[in-house]
C-alpha cells in the first residue's frame, strides 16, 4: 500500500513538473511541424497547449499576456479544444483569411468571451509566405478585456497561425514589439 | 423507522421555514432592507455586481438607445421608477435578469427577439415582479434552508448507516437557481399589470412567450435560450397568460411596433452577427424564422440567414447561403457585404468566374473597404476562368 502511495506521489510531482513554464533559449526553436522561430529570455515556454494550440509562450503568465502557436492543422481539424461537452469548430483547407478569422472570432465566443472583435485581413508575407494578418479583441468572461493579433498561412502541410493577445491595460502594448520580432522571424521548413 | 421519522421531522422543519418566507410582503417603492437584515447582504453582494455591470466592456453604451429602453422601464415601473437602473450589455441569446437590489441587465439577443414596445414593457414588468416580490431574497433564504436541512441529512444518514442522500435531495426545493414556479406566475401577474397600467396592449406577452416557445422547440440546454430554462411549464404557463390577458378590462392596444424597430435598426445587424458568431445553426435558424414571422424578411436579416449557411458549410448550404443572399440582393438596403459573402461561397465551388465578378462589385461598392488588400489577393491567386 504505501509503495502504491510512493509511486502515486512521485507520478504526481513528475507531472506536476512537466507542465512547468520552462524559460526559452535565445536562439531559434522549433515549435513543431516544422515551424521555427528566434526565442528570447523574455518568453517561457508551457508545454502543454492552451487553447488548443500546439504551443503556448507568455512573459508574464498566460492569463495575462500569451502567443500561441498553431502548425500545421489539417483539413477537417478543429482550431480550438473546448473539451468534452463544447463543440469544436473544424478548419477547412480551402479557407480564406476571411474565414479564418471568421472562424477565429467564433471559437473566441464559444471560449465564453464577450465583444468579440476582429479586424479585416491583410495580406502579409508569413515565414516567407503569401500569408494574412487580423487584429482582435475581446473581454474574458472576469471582464478583462484584451487586444491581439493573429498572423498566418495556410500552407500545403497545414495552417500555420501565431496569436498574441495581452491585456489592454497593459500587456499588449508592452510586449506587442517582442511578439512582432518572434513572428517575423518564423520559419517553415520546406520538406 | 426510525429514519422515516427523522425524514418527516427535517421536511416539516422545512415546509415550516419555507413558509416563513412565502409570505414576504412586497417592497415599497424607494424601500432599502435594514442595514443589519440578511437582505442586505444580498443587495451589498448585488450592488457588486451592479458596479462590475457598470464598468463592463460588453455594456451598450449608447445613449439614444440607453434613453429609450430606460423611458419604457420608468413608464412600466410607475413608483417603482427612481428603484430600477436598467443596463443594456451585448449579449446574444435571450436573457434578462433583475439583481435583488433593483438593476435589471437586458441582453441585446433579448432586444433583437422583441417585436415591440410593448413586448419590452411586458419583460421589464414580469422582471420587475421579481424585484416588488423580492423573489432573489425568498430563493436564496430558501436555498439556505435547503442546504442546511441537507448537510443535517447527511450527517443524519451517515450515523444511520448510510442512505438518505435521495431524500435530501427530494428536500431541496431549490437546485438550480431558478425562480420557483409560483415566483414566476407573481412575477407574470405583476408585470401584466404594470404593462397594462403603462398603456401597453396585454396581448403582446402572450405573443412573446409563444414565439419563445416556439423559439425554444426542444433544445432547451442551449446556451442561446437560457431565460426560458429557467422559466418552468411553458405550455402551461402560455395558457395561464391567455387567460390573465383576457380577463384584462377595457385593454390597450398600444404595441409601438414602429417606435422599437426605429430604436433598434442601427443595431440589428451587429446584434445578428452575434447571434451567427455564436455557431449554433439550428437555433439561430429558429431564431431567425421567428424575426420573420414578426417583421418579415429585409434585406439584412435575409444576408445573415446566408451567412448561418454558409459558415455551417454543410451538403447543401452553399446553395442555401446562395439563395438567401440572392433574396438580400433584390430587397432594399443590401448590405455591402453580401457580395463578398457571394464572393467566398463561389470560390469554395471553385466557380472561379462568379467569385470574381462578385469580389469586384464588393470592390467597387466598397473600395476603401478595411479588407480591400484581402480581397485584391484572393483575385489575384484565383486562377483564370
Amino acid at each position: 500500500m504505501r509503495r502504491v502511495l510512493v509511486l502515486a506521489l512521485g507520478l504526481a510531482v513528475g507531472l506536476t513538473a512537466c507542465a512547468r513554464f520552462q524559460p526559452v533559449q535565445r536562439d531559434r526553436v522549433a515549435v513543431g511541424g516544422g515551424l521555427s522561430v528566434m526565442g528570447s529570455a523574455v518568453w517561457n515556454r508551457f508545454p502543454v497547449g492552451v487553447l488548443g494550440a500546439d504551443a503556448a509562450w507568455t512573459q508574464d503568465g498566460l492569463p495575462l499576456d500569451r502567443v500561441l502557436f498553431y502548425v500545421a492543422h489539417g483539413d477537417g481539424t478543429p482550431l480550438f479544444e473546448h473539451g468534452r461537452d463544447r463543440r469544436s469548430l473544424e478548419y477547412r483547407a480551402n479557407m480564406t483569411a476571411t474565414e479564418i478569422a471568421d472562424l477565429w472570432a467564433s471559437e473566441l465566443a464559444l471560449a465564453g468571451n464577450g465583444d468579440v472583435r476582429t479586424g479585416a485581413p491583410q495580406p502579409v508575407r508569413f515565414a516567407g509566405l503569401p500569408g494574412f494578418r487580423f487584429d482582435y479583441s475581446y473581454a474574458n468572461p472576469s471582464g478583462l478585456v484584451f487586444d491581439g493579433f493573429v498572423v498566418g498561412a495556410a500552407t500545403a502541410k497545414g495552417l500555420y497561425l501565431i496569436a498574441f493577445a495581452g491585456t489592454r491595460a497593459h500587456h499588449f502594448l508592452a510586449y506587442r514589439s517582442a511578439a512582432e520580432h518572434l513572428i517575423g522571424s518564423a520559419e517553415i521548413a520546406v520538406e | 423507522m426510525r429514519w422515516i421519522s427523522l425524514t418527516a421531522s427535517a421536511m416539516t422543519l422545512l415546509l415550516a421555514l419555507g413558509g416563513c418566507s412565502a409570505g414576504l410582503p412586497e417592497l415599497v417603492p424607494r424601500a432599502r432592507p435594514d442595514i443589519r437584515s440578511d437582505e442586505a447582504g444580498l443587495w451589498l453582494v448585488a450592488a457588486k455586481s451592479e458596479a462590475a455591470l457598470q464598468q463592463a466592456p460588453t455594456a451598450i453604451s449608447d445613449p439614444g438607445l440607453n434613453r429609450y429602453v430606460r423611458g419604457i422601464a420608468c413608464k412600466v415601473a410607475g413608483p417603482y421608477c427612481p428603484d430600477i437602473r436598467v443596463y443594456l450589455v451585448r449579449e446574444p441569446g435571450l436573457d434578462a435578469r433583475m439583481l435583488p437590489n433593483g438593476a435589471l441587465q437586458i441582453g441585446s439577443g433579448l432586444l433583437l427577439r422583441l417585436r415591440d414596445e410593448a413586448q419590452l414593457a411586458a419583460v421589464i414588468g414580469h422582471e420587475l415582479g421579481h424585484y416588488v416580490e423580492r423573489h432573489s431574497f425568498d430563493k436564496a433564504w430558501r436555498q439556505r434552508v435547503g442546504s442546511d436541512i441537507r448537510a443535517w441529512l447527511g450527517v443524519l444518514a451517515q450515523g444511520l448507516a448510510g442512505g438518505g442522500g435521495d431524500a435530501a435531495d427530494a428536500l431541496m426545493p431549490v437546485r438550480d437557481g431558478a425562480f420557483s414556479s409560483s415566483q414566476e406566475i407573481a412575477a407574470d401577474s405583476i408585470g401584466l399589470r404594470q404593462m397594462t397600467a403603462a398603456g401597453y396592449a396585454p396581448a403582446a406577452v402572450v405573443d412573446f412567450w409563444h414565439a419563445s416557445v416556439a423559439e425554444l422547440g426542444e433544445r432547451q440546454s442551449s446556451i442561446a435560450l437560457r431565460l426560458l430554462a429557467r422559466h418552468p411549464a411553458p405550455g402551461s404557463r402560455l395558457d395561464r397568460l391567455r387567460t390573465a390577458v383576457a380577463a384584462v378590462a377595457e385593454p390597450h392596444a398600444v404595441r409601438g411596433y414602429v417606435r422599437y424597430q426605429a430604436a433598434l435598426a442601427p443595431f440589428r445587424a451587429a446584434f445578428l452577427a452575434d447571434e451567427v458568431r455564436l455557431r449554433l445553426p439550428t437555433e439561430t435558424l429558429r431564431l431567425f424564422e421567428r424575426l420573420r414571422r414578426q417583421q418579415g424578411l429585409d434585406a439584412t436579416l435575409a444576408f445573415y440567414w446566408g451567412e448561418v449557411y454558409r459558415l455551417r458549410g454543410w451538403k447543401d448550404d452553399r446553395q442555401l447561403a446562395l439563395k438567401f443572399y440572392g433574396e438580400a440582393s433584390r430587397l432594399p438596403n443590401a448590405p455591402v457585404a453580401l457580395d463578398r459573402s457571394i464572393g467566398l461561397v463561389r470560390r469554395s465551388e471553385s466557380d472561379w468566374l462568379a467569385a470574381r465578378a462578385a469580389f469586384r462589385r464588393y470592390l467597387a461598392a466598397a473600395p476603401d473597404a478595411a479588407d480591400a488588400a484581402m480581397i485584391r489577393a484572393y483575385l489575384a491567386e484565383m486562377p483564370e476562368a
